[in-house]
């Protein structure tokens, strides 16, 4: 190049020196045009994925919110249901429990709705891009979720509690209530002779129930024993360890045994049975304390239900925990497993 | 005009996904009370059963 020595450059007329920086000036133009163009073409594609991106994330949220309408819709249908039968009216007692029943449904309801106003609201974030105009005002919102989701992480887990607290209350309802059918059963005037026949009849059930106990626990270690002797893992160790370590064959081969081993669906039976005969366990407890030392006439139903309290407040409750969660547990146990086989690993991630 | 960001997106979804689950809980306790209602209901009918037997 000319600029190389100044000796050459020295060399070139006015004319041929001025041409050559005009064509210098345009090749810089032309590079500056193309290297524009270059991150106008890399801008535009960016955009574009960008906004792909963003409509799959859409759709998605559309789907969740849609999911929460269907919910909505079949909770309010069960609300009617509750409503309609508090409708049908009944004595002052039957009236009051159902009024009760029908506002914590309510309330429950309102709540759901309330939710789904904000997943909504939350929706319209995707719907549109964000006008200048609406971009404090979506600044704001956003800000907000952002400080919901710092603490929602905590009101999840408090949920979580309220629930475990919800069931373990169910259970205690539905013992009471239970107790509420005895009383139909064998007439509010209880008859001594027709309870103490119950009484015998329960105690020769129950009578099983250590053996059944002992033989549960043996057919667990049995099958547990065989599973790890032929694939190296127990049940839980499959489904809790082995969704990163176990290869997909053998998860299979997992699930096909636990499909055509006759123990498997006797050992989850035997669960179901443990967790009757724990039920029948308890309603032998309470009907012993509401016949001890009272007249020999008649067992009253407040007897009962005082009864029914005094053996919720004891340990014996645990009994039936223990027997519903290992039923749950185990049929839990093996459905995800046979879900590993036939749905793949993805479906329980 | 322009697009929501990707930490927003997110940030949406997950706020769903958590409604979602509120919403999920709160229909599982609706549930539950529908199921004493209809427990309430066939012991009110049970006990006039037995009333009209006596």
């Amino acid at each position: 190049m000319t600029t190389e020595s100044g000796t050459t450059e020295q060399k070139l007329s006015p004319l041929e020196r001025a041409r050559l920086a005009k064509a210098e000036a345009e090749k810089r133009k032309s590079d500056e045009a193309a290297r524009v163009e270059a991150e106008a073409r890399s801008s535009q594609e960016t955009v574009e994925s960008a906004a792909r991106e963003r409509a799959e994330q859409k759709q998605q949220a559309e789907a969740k919110v849609g999911e929460c309408r269907a919910t909505i819709d079949a909770k309010q249908a069960e609300y009617d249901e509750i409503s309609q039968m508090a409708a049908e009216g009944g004595d002052a007692e039957f009236v009051a429990q159902m009024e009760d029943l029908k506002k914590q449904a309510s309330d429950a309801l309102a709540e759901a709705r309330v939710a789904f106003e904000e997943a909504e609201e939350a929706l319209r974030g995707f719907s549109e891009p964000v006008a200048e105009e609406a971009e404090t005002a979506a600044t704001s919102v956003l800000g907000k979720m952002r400080e919901i989701r710092s603490k929602s992480r905590g009101i999840l887990e408090a949920d979580e509690h309220v629930s475990a607290i919800d069931g373990l209350r169910g259970k205690k309802r539905t013992y009471v209530r239970s107790t509420e059918a005895l009383l139909v059963e064998i007439g509010d005037n209880t008859d001594p002779e027709s309870f103490d026949k119950l009484v015998a009849e329960l105690k020769a059930e129950i009578e099983a129930l250590p053996q059944m106990v002992a033989e549960l626990k043996q057919s667990r270690e049995t099958l547990d024993g065989s599973l790890k002797d032929q694939f190296g893992y127990t049940m839980v160790e499959a489904v809790y360890q082995g969704k990163n370590r176990i290869p997909v064959e053998k998860i299979a081969a997992i699930a096909d045994f636990l499909e055509k081993d006759p123990r498997v669906a006797a050992y989850i039976a035997a669960c179901d049975r443990l967790a009757s005969m724990s039920q029948k366990k308890l309603k032998l407890a309470v009907m012993e304390i509401a016949r001890a030392g009272k007249p020999p006439t008649s067992i009253l139903p407040e007897n009962i239900h005082a009864a029914a309290e005094d053996v919720l407040s004891r340990d014996d409750i645990d009994t039936i925990h223990f027997a519903s969660r290992e039923a749950s547990d185990s049929s839990g146990i093996v459905e995800t497993i046979l879900d590993y086989k036939n749905n793949g690993l993805s479906s329980v991630e | 005009m322009k697009l929501v960001s990707d930490e927003d997106a997110k940030l949406i979804l997950e706020f769903i996904e958590q409604k979602k689950a509120i919403i999920e809980a709160l229909g599982f306790k609706i549930t539950k009370v529908l199921s004493q209602a209809r427990d309430l209901r066939t012991i009110k009918k049970a006990r006039i059963n037995l009333a009209k037997l006596k």
